[in-house]
């Protein structure tokens, strides 16, 4: 491997003016991450806690091995939608170790509206579910919610990713072997319910904790029936009558040592050992990458100089580095795990998409992760590149990407448009992680691609008469209103188009906890359900 | 005299070991003894060959002089060391020794009981121009002599028993009113302690110090002194720290003191090693004769440390007839060498004894430092024998020196198991009178009158301890989910990644803590409170190091799984610090402890355990059922009180009837 031989000087005028502009753009990102972390508002904490009620976050924190990770999802979910009050949309989801078993965790968190479930509530439990399968780690569900959000209930219960689908995966994943726990710390009315009752065990915190199909209102106006929420659903009757309940608790304190001491029990079949070398880090600070990367879209960079922040000792191999030199294909190491890396370098012609679909198929043979570093304005246009056969080259690199069966990692660093999303495998292609940093950009176009497409629609237009310079004009502040507000990463990270907003420096990290994942799979053939008695 | 290749060693624990490592150095065969408590301990297993001599009493196993004979005589050995204690001092035992036709490494019989008797040695001290202290030693027991020598010598004075030692049988008298009661009291323990009523007045000493004179005699008329040692740390007059030489020794007082021992070694044709013990006025400047030893001391190490003497390689070498090769003026006393003993005993519980296994023991490994220990990791430290486990000698060019290496020593001296006296020790070295070698045998008391205590352990050592817990970790493996510490997403800015730790100390409590930050720089919050804040906080092996507002600080921990010992601490406080606070087991709560026994399922009762009023324990049965044709018994669940029975034997019960009501006690 050769070590990247850095050409930026940190003291050069456009690093330090990208340096300070990315700066401001972390300080954002911190502002607005720490605000959705802290939950719902400072009375609700207060009331949770009179509760004896530990916040999810907490909770985690107290359920993941001691000076352990937990690399936590979609922080910025729901960000800036239902008035800005749906913090991380009411549900903190991510991955960490219990009991040295990794495990994906699902909290509510009742301190925001309930811990209600909106659409992108929905969307993050399902993620997590989706992410928890693929890399088949067990779920562990820390429930205190109230059901579905009945004003958004169109958009949160009908359709197939809605609100059933996170059931329907519960009972797939018990029946696939992945362990389906559930500690209950509050409420789980009507669907709520059906979150600890279709888990393999289920542990209930005494006088918190609540089971029912109906509650006490809803059992008066159905069967006439009066009868408190501790009879109708206590963690003593599920525990000791029903049987919903396996374990009742004092505490959360208690809930969570002994879903500690379940997690211990759960005899999975051992990991796959990640294939990792020691690891050393890059020689160059990933604080930099700010500076490297440019804060005008249209002034390149080079991404060996993010890669060389990102990989083992700044050491990569590059593979036809003389050939269709827009896309750059690299195998490296991250915290001592291989790992294939395309990057882009301007717009891909037909050359870097015949050397991407190359490089993905060497990876597909060697079993090497593919990692996507997206800032990519698309495939080459214009008839030059049309005779080339662009359409073609380019489809064989999205087909190579399509069917990739190595795990696949995208970091979208810039722009992500059109066909480029596709071709380094955007949401659609379905990475097992996908992160932006705070410069992501996703769009079918860019806003002034866009906007003259819009006007020439509307020029062209025979069913109209010819528009005025006002109506015109009208058109472009319209649609890019409708860009600036739609590429705004965090138009994105809250509607789940990625698996969350990430600073530079902390890429290397996020990316090692997700290789050391998707790279110990574990192969399965068993078929073992387990149902609630 | 005649040689021998083979001895037997009638001892156990540390000088046993010691012995048959000096029989292995002169290529002699060792036979190591044991009682049914010793059948796995170290001597046993590095001697050549080891002979059981019977039960775990010592009065029918090290102290049966014919078994052990019968042990040598069995397996062939030419002599038998006696060790320290038990038979060692015992003339009959050295005469049928003798008789039997085997080698006593020890003084000759006749010796042994010349100074056996406190009267005769005290006679034949003074006859070879041996103060002693004033006092009485004569045959005339009736109390109306001793009520007159008793104010021939004044007070204070103290009352001892003629065949006693170990400071049992000792009475102080401040007043001559008092004396009466004080005899009878002296000769109950005297007659019952020793066999012998017989008593000897004493003037008390007020600033007194123990100094000792290493002899070696041989049976050739030769006598050579190896310098004084200073025994004055005692607790109830046992000693717990001896040193080589004696610090503050006025020079012409050391002269007096080693002449005058071996004048009387001379005297009475002492002929092998012992020592002569003497009393200091450390405010008169004179020296008075106590007793002599005729035996190998626990303490010996400290003089061989500075003389490079052998001691127990001579015991062997005179009783097989060598002469001693050396000259007085050939011997020096080089640097200085402190010994403390390691006891299994808790000095903050009046130096009770402790028992138990050894499940860890890690001794220190220190240039200069001599660890004679007789246990190792998996020891039982069994209630019958002495509390004494291992001895730490340290060697240094100058006291200081010495004193600072043994005190390093101790603090790495690491054991798991049974309570040891090593924070003590280590309390000790640092009292200010003996860092200036100014103490007396008062020191102790005087030190610490009600008794000694370790200091409580403060928040800020519960931090520093699950600190060391949480850097040492658990790493399963050098992925980037074992190095990354606590890493989280909000880390950079407002939410720094959190450990959380159960801390539970001894008596069962559990603490929570946090521990904030990452690589290096680290908050631990105890229960909510924040204690400490540190930056470059690491682990190197046994020392956390880090540093805060009071600059570079370092902890020694000793960590053993999820148990921390914080070694440097005086108290050695144990806590386990785990991931989870533990899980009381459900089941175990419940029943009994709300006070009330109910029928599980329905059935018969067959029995009725208990009656009213009678106190129960946790776990004891109470009541048999029959169920489905299945015995059970219901137990209490916690010690209490019965304050009803329900039921009687014959009677059917439902599930949730009544049986025995039960007032819950307080558990200790």
């Amino acid at each position: 491997m050769s070590v990247w031989s850095t050409r930026i000087d940190t003291r050069a005028a456009a690093f330090q003016d990208n340096a300070e502009h990315y700066a401001r753009l972390l300080s954002q990102l911190r502002e607005r991450r720490d605000r959705a972390m802290q939950g719902g508002h400072e009375k609700l904490r207060e009331r949770h806690h009179e509760r004896g009620k530990i916040l999810a976050r907490d909770r985690i924190d107290r359920l993941v091995d001691p000076g352990t990770p937990f690399l936590e999802l979609s922080t910025l979910a729901a960000y800036g939608q239902y008035g800005g009050e749906v913090h991380s949309a009411g549900v903190v989801t991510g991955i960490g170790m219990v009991s040295g078993t990794p495990c994906v965790i699902i909290a509510n968190d009742a301190t925001v509206k309930g811990g209600s479930y909106y659409h992108e509530t929905v969307k993050k439990h399902v993620r997590a579910q989706e992410i928890a399968g693929q890399q088949r780690l067990p779920c562990l569900y820390l429930v205190d919610c109230g059901g579905g959000y009945l004003p958004e209930q169109d958009r949160v219960f009908p359709d197939r990713d809605h609100f059933g689908n996170g059931f329907w995966r519960q009972c797939r994943m018990s029946a696939a072997g992945l362990p389906q726990i559930s500690a209950v710390f509050g409420g789980c009315t009507a669907g709520g319910a059906y979150i600890p009752a279709l888990s393999d065990q289920v542990i209930m915190v005494e006088g918190n904790a609540r089971i029912h199909l109906g509650g006490p209102s809803i059992v008066k106006i159905a069967v006439n029936e009066t009868i408190d929420g501790e009879s109708l659903g206590g963690a003593a009757m599920h525990t000791r009558e029903s049987g919903v309940s396996d374990h009742m608790v004092g505490s959360e304190a208690e809930a969570l040592a002994l879903l500690r001491e379940l997690v211990a029990e759960l005899n999975l079949p051992a990991r796959e050992p990640a294939l990792a070398a020691p690891a050393a880090a890059p020689l160059y600070d990933p604080e930099e990458l700010g500076g490297v990367v440019s804060q005008d879209r249209r002034v390149p960079y080079d991404c060996r100089e993010v890669i060389a922040r990102l990989v083992d000792g700044s050491a990569m191999v590059e593979f036809k580095p003389e050939w269709g030199d827009s896309l750059v294909c690299a195998t490296a190491r991250i915290h001592g795990m291989p790992v294939g890396i395309l990057g882009n370098n301007g717009a891909l012609f037909s050359a870097s998409a015949l050397k991407g679909a190359h490089f993905i198929a060497l990876c597909e043979q060697r079993r090497i992760p593919l990692l996507f570093l997206q800032n990519i304005s698309g495939y080459m246009v214009g008839s030059e590149a049309e005779r080339g056969g662009i359409s073609k080259h380019s489809a064989k690199m999205v087909y190579a990407v399509a069917n990739a069966q190595v795990p696949k990692l995208t970091v979208v660093i810039g722009g992500s448009y059109g066909a480029g999303n596709y071709g380094m495998c955007g949401r659609g292609f379905r990475p097992d992680f996908l992160f932006a940093w705070p410069t992501a950009e996703i769009a079918t176009m860019s806003p002034d691609i866009a906007t003259n497409v819009m006007l020439e629609l509307r020029r062209t237009n025979l069913k109209l008469p010819p528009p005025s310079q006002q109506e015109l004009d009208e058109i472009e502040k319209a649609v890019r209103g409708q860009y600036a507000e739609q590429t705004d990463p965090y138009y994105a990270t809250s509607r789940l188009w990625d698996d969350g907003l990430i600073e530079p420096s902390q890429t290397r990290d996020v990316l090692g906890l997700c290789l050391a994942l998707v790279g110990t799979v574990p192969h399965n053939d068993r078929h073992t359900p387990v149902y609630r008695m | 005299m005649s040689g021998f290749d083979k001895v037997l060693i009638a001892n156990r624990g540390e000088i046993a070991v010691r012995l048959i490592r000096a029989c292995r150095a002169l290529d002699l065969l060792s036979v190591a003894v044991y009682s049914d408590a010793d059948a796995d301990a170290l001597h046993v297993e590095l001697a050549d060959e080891a002979v059981h001599i019977g039960p775990a009493e010592a009065r029918a196993s090290y102290l049966d002089a014919q078994a052990l004979i019968r042990a040598a005589q069995e397996t062939g050995a030419g002599a038998i060391h006696p060790g320290y204690g038990f038979l060692s001092e015992n003339a009959d035992f050295a005469r049928a020794c003798a008789a039997a036709g085997l080698v006593f490494v020890g003084p000759s019989a006749d010796v042994i009981a010349s100074m056996g008797a406190k009267s005769q040695a005290k006679r034949l001290a003074i006859e070879a121009g041996v103060a002693c202290v004033p006092g009485y030693h004569g045959e005339d027991q009736s109390d109306e002599r001793l009520m007159a020598e008793a104010q021939r010598i004044g007070t204070p004075l103290l009352i001892k028993a003629s065949a006693g030692g170990g400071g049992r049988g000792m009475r102080r008298v401040n007043d001559l009113s008092d004396l009466n009661s004080a005899l009878r009291l002296a000769r109950e323990e005297a007659r019952s302690a020793f066999g012998d009523a017989t008593l000897l007045l004493e003037r008390y000493i007020e600033a007194p110090r123990h100094i000792e004179v290493q002899i070696l005699g041989d049976h050739h008329g030769q006598v050579r002194h190896l310098f004084e040692r200073d025994c004055s740390v005692q607790r109830h007059y046992q000693k717990i720290i001896e040193e080589a030489p004696a610090p503050n020794l006025d020079p012409t007082l050391r002269q007096q003191v080693l002449d005058a021992a071996v004048r009387l070694a001379e005297a009475i044709g002492y002929d092998n090693a012992g020592t002569v013990e003497f009393v200091v006025d450390a405010q008169r400047g004179e020296a008075y004769f106590l007793e002599m030893n005729t035996r190998l001391q626990v303490e010996h190490p400290v003089t061989e440390m500075v003389t490079g003497v052998d001691l127990a390689i001579w015991q062997l070498r005179i009783a097989a007839g060598e002469r001693i090769d050396f000259a007085q003026a050939q011997l020096s006393c080089r640097g200085w060498a402190i010994e403390a003993r390691i006891a299994a005993e808790d000095p903050a519980a009046g130096y009770q004894p402790q028992t138990g296994r050894l499940t860890s023991y890690r001794e220190p490994r220190l240039d200069g430092v001599r660890v004679d220990s007789g246990v190792r990791a998996g020891s039982e430290v069994s209630p019958y024998y002495d509390s004494m486990l291992a001895k730490l000698i340290a060697h240094g060019p100058d006291r200081a020196a010495a004193r600072r290496k043994l005190g390093r020593a101790l603090a790495d001296f690491h054991v798991d198991g049974p309570r040891l006296n090593t924070a003590f020790l280590q309390d000790v070295l640092c009292l200010p009178a003996f860092v200036e070698g100014r103490h007396l045998t008062g020191l102790l008391s005087e030190s610490w009158p009600e008794g000694w205590r370790p200091a409580t352990p403060q928040p800020r050592d519960r931090a520093c301890a699950v600190l060391a817990r949480h850097l040492a970790g658990e790493p399963i493996g050098d992925g980037p989910w074992e190095r990354l510490g606590a890493w989280r997403i909000g880390q950079t800015s407002a939410r720094p990644g959190q450990a959380w730790w159960y801390l539970q100390d001894a008596e069962g409590q559990v603490q929570a803590a946090q521990v904030r930050g990452c690589r290096g720089d680290f908050e631990v919050i105890l229960d909510g409170e924040p204690v400490l804040k540190v930056s470059q906080a690491r682990l190197d092996g046994h020392l956390l190091s880090f540093r805060d507002g009071q600059g570079r600080v370092r902890v020694a921990v000793a960590l053993a799984g999820e148990h921390l010992r914080l070694t440097g601490h005086p108290a050695q406080p144990v806590w386990r610090i785990a991931g989870s606070p533990g899980v009381a087991c459900a089941g175990q709560e419940g029943g009994v402890g709300s006070g009330q026994l109910t029928a599980p399922t329905p059935g018969q009762v067959v029995e009725v355990l208990v009656a009213e009023g009678e106190d129960v324990s946790a776990g004891q049965p109470l009541v048999v059922l029959e169920a489905m044709k299945m015995l059970q018994q219901l137990c209490a669940s916690q010690a209490g009180v019965v304050t009803g029975v329900s039921i009687s034997a014959g009677d059917a019960v439902n599930s949730g009837d009544l049986l025995v009501s039960l007032a819950a006690q307080e558990s200790e």
